[in-house]
Parts: C-alpha cells; sequence; structure tokens
C-alpha cells in the first residue's frame, strides 16, 4: 500500500451524504449522487467514496465536496469489432474504471477535482498490487473533463464514440506515486 | 512463527499503546488482529460487506473497508467495457509501452500528499 495520507482523503459513502445538498451543476451527476451512487455501492456494482468538509475548511463549504465512483471492468471489443476478430488482440483488458467525479459548485476553484482524482488514482494503484489491472479507464463528458483528464497523462482513445473514452497505463499511474 | 513487518510510525505506536492499554503482548494483539482481517477477507471473498452494528437500532452504523478489501470486492464483479478495435488496440500498446508519469502528473500527487 503505498503511504502518504492526504488531507483530501475521502470515505466510503454514507446513507446520509445522498440527502447533504450536494450540486455540481451537472443534472446527471447530481441525480447520480442522489439517486443512485449509495444503491450501487450496497449493491457492489460501483464503490463511492465522497471527499467531506473537514475541521479547516470554510464553514459556508459544502458537507460533501465531491465524490468518485469506482469499479472494475473488463475491456473488450464492442460486436462489429469481433468480425475481424483475427486482427485483434484475442485477450481482454482488465481495467479499473472511474465511473463518475465531481465537485460540488461551492467547492469549486480550489483543485479538489485534482486531489478527487489523485485519490481514486491511489486507490486504483493500491488495488492493483493485488488485482489484475492493466489501466484506468475514465469517461470524458465534455471537452472541459477531457481537458482536465490530459493534464494527469491520461489519453483519449475512443474519440469517436461518447462519452469520449480516456485510458492510462497501471504503469504510469504507479510511477507517479513511486517518488518519495 | 516468527514475522516481520515494516508500518507506519503512527501504526507501530497505536499498537504498542493498545497492547499496553489491553494488557496483551503486541503479538498477541497482532495475531488477533491478522485473525480478524483473514476472516474479513474470506467474508469479501463469499460476497459479504463488514459493518458495524448499532445493538440500540440493529442497524448498521459503518462500513469497514480497507485498500485490500475494496479492491477484492471490485475484482468479484468486474463488468464488459465494449470498445472499438482501434481502441483497445491503443490501450494495449500503451500498456506494453507505458511512459513514466509527467511532471504535472507526478506534481499532483506530491500536492496531494500535503
Amino acid at each position: 500500500m503505498i503511504d502518504g495520507e492526504s488531507r483530501y482523503a475521502t470515505v466510503p459513502i454514507e446513507a446520509g451524504d445522498a440527502a447533504s445538498g450536494f450540486s455540481c451543476g451537472k443534472p446527471p451527476l447530481d441525480d447520480y449522487f442522489k439517486r443512485h451512487a449509495i444503491r450501487n455501492d450496497r449493491a457492489g456494482i460501483s464503490r463511492a467514496y465522497v471527499l467531506r468538509r473537514a475541521e479547516a475548511d470554510p464553514p459556508e463549504l459544502p458537507a460533501v465536496l465531491g465524490f468518485h465512483t469506482l469499479s472494475m471492468a473488463v475491456a473488450e471489443p464492442a460486436p462489429i469489432a469481433r468480425l475481424f476478430e483475427a486482427k485483434l488482440p484475442k485477450d481482454p483488458m482488465p481495467v479499473a474504471l472511474i465511473g463518475h467525479l465531481a465537485i460540488d459548485v461551492r467547492a469549486q476553484g480550489r483543485r479538489l477535482g485534482e486531489a478527487l482524482l489523485m485519490d481514486a488514482l491511489r486507490r486504483i494503484v493500491d488495488a492493483a498490487a493485488i488485482v489484475g489491472c492493466t489501466g484506468i479507464i475514465v469517461d470524458a463528458n465534455d471537452d472541459a473533463a477531457e481537458r482536465f483528464y490530459m493534464k494527469y497523462d491520461l489519453v483519449t482513445v475512443a474519440a469517436e464514440t461518447w462519452p469520449h473514452r480516456m485510458f492510462l497505463p497501471i504503469a504510469t499511474a504507479r510511477s507517479a506515486f513511486s517518488d518519495p | 512463527m516468527h514475522l516481520e513487518a515494516t508500518v507506519p510510525e503512527n501504526r507501530g505506536a497505536a499498537v504498542v499503546q493498545l497492547a499496553d492499554e489491553l494488557g496483551l503482548t503486541q503479538s498477541q494483539l497482532i495475531d488477533e488482529a491478522l485473525t480478524l482481517f483473514l476472516r474479513a477477507v474470506l467474508e469479501v471473498k463469499r460476497g459479504r460487506r463488514l459493518v458495524t452494528l448499532d445493538p440500540r437500532t440493529s442497524q448498521p452504523a459503518c462500513e469497514l473497508a480497507t485498500p485490500t478489501l475494496s479492491a477484492l470486492e471490485w475484482a468479484l464483479r468486474p463488468e464488459p467495457l465494449l470498445l472499438p478495435a482501434e481502441a483497445l488496440a491503443r490501450m494495449r500498446a500503451m500498456t506494453e509501452a507505458a511512459p513514466k508519469a509527467s511532471s504535472c502528473l507526478r506534481g499532483a500527487v506530491k500536492r496531494s500528499r500535503r
């Protein structure tokens, strides 16, 4: 496990978080957090981690500053691609999926998106020490999100689909955490 | 059997303090902790979640999670992710010749540790 606990470490979502008034300004993400995050977490479909306001933070900030969700996935060729199976790599690729990542509008501009992404990467790098994982996939839902992830070495691998799927090899992520 | 482990300073101090408080040797305390962790791994492998229970309400009070337990849980339920052939080929090439992290990513990791 990688050391280096952050002030911005997340914790597993709890039942009361859904009613905390979290709003990132993007209705699909807000709706997911309020209605599905806890249910999917309890069902083991994806784990949701929330970033809570710390004691040192200004009291006007919301109780939940942001959240991200993680799950394991197996990247496989889409059905149409199977027609060209002979030319394709045959083994599916186990990957970690950052399904959602959002910061409340009242907490934006504090580099919390970066802190949340680093928390997600740290958890995945830790997990990859004991389970097979070739890399990390995120879905960029708009150009701003794609630019944000590109800053941290994620590369768009499926620009023709929507949302744009981006990828970071696990070895690259691991190398970022290997510095003392 | 004799096992050696390197743990963070604060965790080691907590073991010493708790062993003293409970009147146990450090070996007894670590043995019990390991027994609990091995059981926890077994339960997660069976697809169960670990929670503490509030005896007054019999309702779960909080969930117990560690990076290892979370990773095991994720690994049990991978979802299929369908991608175009070119995307998969590109991912494979990136994995086989993974670049070192950029200074921007390294800087972000450093900032996150402060």
